[in-house]
Parts: C-alpha cells; structure tokens; sequence
C-alpha cells in the first residue's frame, strides 16, 4: 500500500501519536478523536502490512483469447454496419440538406429578387421614362429631319428660297428669252413699252393693248400657280420649255409651259406625299413602342404590387 | 510487432482506450494485459472469493468495453471507469442474491461457510489474519466493504473512489475510518505483537 502525506494513513503506519507534529496532529485530529483510536487504527494498519501478502489470483488464458475473437468480432460487425448506415443513413440526411438547402436557397434568392426589385424600382423606372422620353424625342426629330432632307433637297434643286423670287426669275428669264430668241416676243415687248409708255403718259390703251394685258394676265396666273404649287424647277427644264415656247406662237407656248409645271407639280406632290407616309409609318412604329413600354411599365407594377 | 508492442506499452490507459474505439485489437489486449488480474481479484474479494465467478465476471466486464467503448468518457480516468463498472456489476450480483438468497433458504451464507472453511483449513498456518480479516469483511455492509477493498487492496485514492462509487471525498473519507475502525474492533487480538508470538510459538 503506497500512502502519501496527505494520507492519514502514512502517519498512521510512520509515526506514533507522540510523535506527531502540532500541524500533523491537527491534520489527524479531523477524523481520529484520541490517542487510543489512533493507537488502535494503527496496529491494525501494521498487521495488514506485516500479513503475508496474498497470491493474486491468475486470469485464465482462454479468457483472454476468447476476447480477442470477440473483439475482432464487434469490430467487423461495426466495419459493416458503418459501411451500411453510411450508404443509406447519409443518403436520407443528404436529402435532408438538399431539401433544407433548397429552401433556405430558394428563400434567398427570393429575398434578393425583392430586395433588387425594391432598390432598383426607382431606377427601373426611371430608364423606363427615359426611354420614353428617347424615343419621344426620337419621334420628334424623325418628324423633323424628313423636312430638313426635302428641305435640302429643295435647296440643292432650287436655289430659290423665295417663290416669289422663283416667280421673278421665271418672269425674267421669259422675257429675256423672248426678246431674245422669238420675234413675236420682241413684238409684243414692243408693244408692252408702247403700251407702258401710254400709260404713263395717261392716254388710254388700244385694242392691240388690251390683247398684250390679257396676255400678262395670263402669264400672271400662271406664275401665281408656280408659286402656290411650291414644286421644283430646274434651270434645264426651264430652258428648254422657253426654247419649246420659242419655236411656238406666244400663247400656245405659254399653256404648254403651264401643263409641264403642274404635271411636275403634281408629281412633286406625288413625292411629297411618299415622304408624309414614310413619316406616319415611323410615327406609327414608335407610337407602338412607346404604348408597349407603358404596357410593361404597368405589368411591372402589378408584379411589384403582388410581390 | 516487438516495436509496436513497446510503443503501446507507453500509451496511458485513456489513449489506449482511444485506440480500442477506433478498433485497435493491440491496444485492447495492452489494456487486458494491465488489468486483466486487478479486476479479477477483486471480483473475487468482492463475490464471495469464488474463482469461477471471478472470471466471469472479469470476461463480461471486458465483454462490455469491447461492446460499448464509446461509452468511455475520456474525461475520466480509465481506471475509475473500470473500477465503477466492476462495482456496479457486483452490486448487481448483490441483489440477484439477495433475491436467491431469500427464495433458496440462504444460500449465500451456504456458500461462504464452505469457501471460509475450506480456506480456514487450508491457510491457516500462512495467513490466520487474512481469513480472519475476510470473515470480518462478509460481515461488512457493501458501501463500507467496497471502500475498504479499493483502498487498501486496490490502492486506489480517496478521490478515485469518490469517481467509482460517485460519491463525496468526505463520504469515502468517513466509510475508509469507520471500516478501519470497526476491524480494529473486531481484530483486537491481531495486534503486532499477539502476531509475532503466535508465528514464533507456530500456533499458525
């Protein structure tokens, strides 16, 4: 028996009770009340020492060998339930974590939907009208630019901003053709200048007059067509009319000129009137868009409302 | 496997243990190897100093750590783990003959008076204390018989008998010198010098 100090028992098989310290007294004093107790504790501590020691008994060798078969035993029978619970039993809790794995997910990313929704409403939105306001001001300037290009196109073919300035360039170049190429022209320019000079000088007209008026008359008219038409001449075509008119008697000349410009008007209205369809088609294609973007806009905001 | 036997050899009880759980066969055997003879004398000082019973005991306590070695808690030291499953089976023991006992017309009593006599008859030159000693421990209560056996046969501390029997320090403490003073009692006559005289006249 292996006793330390902090054992009553070493005092008890060291030392007699005279002996003691004051410190080992105190410390022995807690559970032996007297010296007799003390005394008689420890002689039967001594003889329990001094007895013979007894033989330990021997374990059985087959005890030892029928355990070990035994633990090899347990050990595979775990090998094969650990193979086996973790082939099924895992596969349950995987589904397990799929399942939870797929809700907690699902929840996440629905969270974020909502939460992107909501961040980005604003935005969303507001490109949205951007988008609108484009495409407004798209509209606008396809309504504009088709003007600006015949516009152009007007410039290119007629340098004349001004139909009056057109009427007075026709006028003149009239005139100047006439008095230029035909003699009847020079006649009755001829006349015009008598007739003018009459005026001013405040006789009245004769009837050779009056013809020459009636013919101003019409050259009137026909330039006033000119110019309410708003059509496109050329210098080309110009010419060569006044060169037909040239080679015909006066009036018959000015009523072909007269045919020619309304069939090119009319043409030109004809062209006009491709380019206003060309417009409207633009027109009516973003109209569209700019109703379905609404319509998206309005879908949105019953998806938001339902979220 | 002389290098592996050395190695285990130095593992403490508790990493010996840990082996066992992994199903380590080595580690099991270094464990029966260290306790195999503590647990079997003391069943048999616990059961009546019947052998047989002893060794059975004995088997089915390392039965169970090889059923359910998970259950040790490496907290805890091996030897206070072993030491209260040994005790839990023999309190067990108790009760099943205490059942027996009173069915059977005391046949606990039968069987320590054979083992006693026999014992008596046989030893009594080598050890007169010992057998007299043992009669006066059938005579104790298990809590105080337990305590007596693991402290001065087994060695064990107050505090590792306090971990086996899941008792205070103070209680061990108290059961150790209530023991001791019930045998003094009882064991007057074996005091050094009456021993010494009777070994010198050869009356044992």
């Amino acid at each position: 028996m292996d006793f330390n100090k902090n054992d009553i028992e070493y005092y008890l098989l060291t030392k007699e009770y005279n002996s003691l310290t004051k410190e080992e007294l105190a410390f022995v004093s807690d559970t032996i009340v007297s010296e007799a107790e003390y005394n008689s504790l420890r002689q039967l501590l001594l003889v329990m020492e001094e007895a013979p020691v007894e033989e330990l008994l021997e374990p059985n060798p087959q005890i030892k060998e029928d355990l070990v078969i035994d633990f090899e035993k347990a050990r595979w029978q775990k090998g094969a339930a650990a193979a086996s619970t973790a082939k099924v039993i895992p596969l349950k809790e995987e589904r397990k974590h799929k399942k939870n794995g797929l809700f907690w997910l699902s929840i996440a990313a629905s969270l974020a939907l909502l939460i992107g929704l909501y961040m980005s409403k604003d935005s969303f939105f507001n490109s949205s009208d951007n988008q609108m306001a484009q495409l407004e001001q798209k509209v606008v300037k396809e309504t504009k630019t088709p003007k600006l290009e015949v516009e152009k196109q007007e410039e290119t073919a007629v340098p004349f901003e001004d139909s009056n300035e057109l009427e007075a360039a026709i006028v003149e170049e009239k005139t100047n053709t006439a008095s230029q190429s035909s003699p009847i022209i020079t006649q009755r320019n001829e006349l015009m200048t008598n007739k003018d000079n009459k005026i001013a000088a405040g006789q009245t007209p004769t009837i050779e007059d009056a013809d020459v008026l009636l013919e101003e008359d019409d050259l009137a008219e026909e330039t006033i067509t000119i110019g309410s038409a708003n059509g496109k001449r050329d210098n080309y075509s110009l010419d060569q009319e006044l060169s037909n008119d040239a080679s015909n008697t006066f009036s018959s000349a000015e009523v072909v000129v007269a045919d020619k410009i309304l069939e090119k008007e009319l043409a030109l209205v004809a062209v006009d009137g491709e380019v206003s369809q060309d417009k409207n088609s633009k027109l009516t294609t973003s109209v569209k868009e700019s109703v379905s973007l609404k319509g998206d806009k309005e879908l949105i905001d019953l998806l938001y409302t339902a979220l | 496997m002389k290098l592996a036997k050395q190695a285990y050899s130095t593992y403490t009880d508790e990493q010996l243990m840990d082996e066992v759980v992994k199903g380590n066969s080595r580690a099991f055997t270094e464990l029966y190897e260290r306790y195999s003879k503590p647990m079997l004398n003391y069943f048999y000082k616990m059961l009546w100093q019947d052998k047989l019973k002893a060794e059975d005991f004995m088997q089915e306590l390392f039965t169970k750590i090889i059923q359910k070695p998970h259950l040790f808690n490496s907290k805890l030291r091996f030897k206070t783990w072993i030491f209260s499953i040994a005790n839990n089976m023999c309190k067990n023991e108790y009760r099943k003959q205490e059942v027996r006992k009173d069915s059977n017309n005391d046949l606990h009593d039968n069987m320590a008076i054979n083992d006693g006599s026999d014992n008596q008859i046989k030893k009594v030159d080598e050890s007169l204390f010992n057998d007299r000693l043992k009669e006066e421990l059938k005579e104790l209560s298990v809590s105080h018989r337990e305590v007596f056996i693991l402290r001065f046969k087994q060695g064990l501390s107050l505090k590792e008998i306090a971990e086996v029997l899941d008792v205070s320090e103070g209680t061990v403490k108290s059961r150790v010198f209530y023991t001791l003073k019930k045998l003094s009692a009882s064991l007057k006559e074996f005091n050094p010098i009456t021993v010494s005289l009777l070994l010198l006249l050869g009356i044992s």
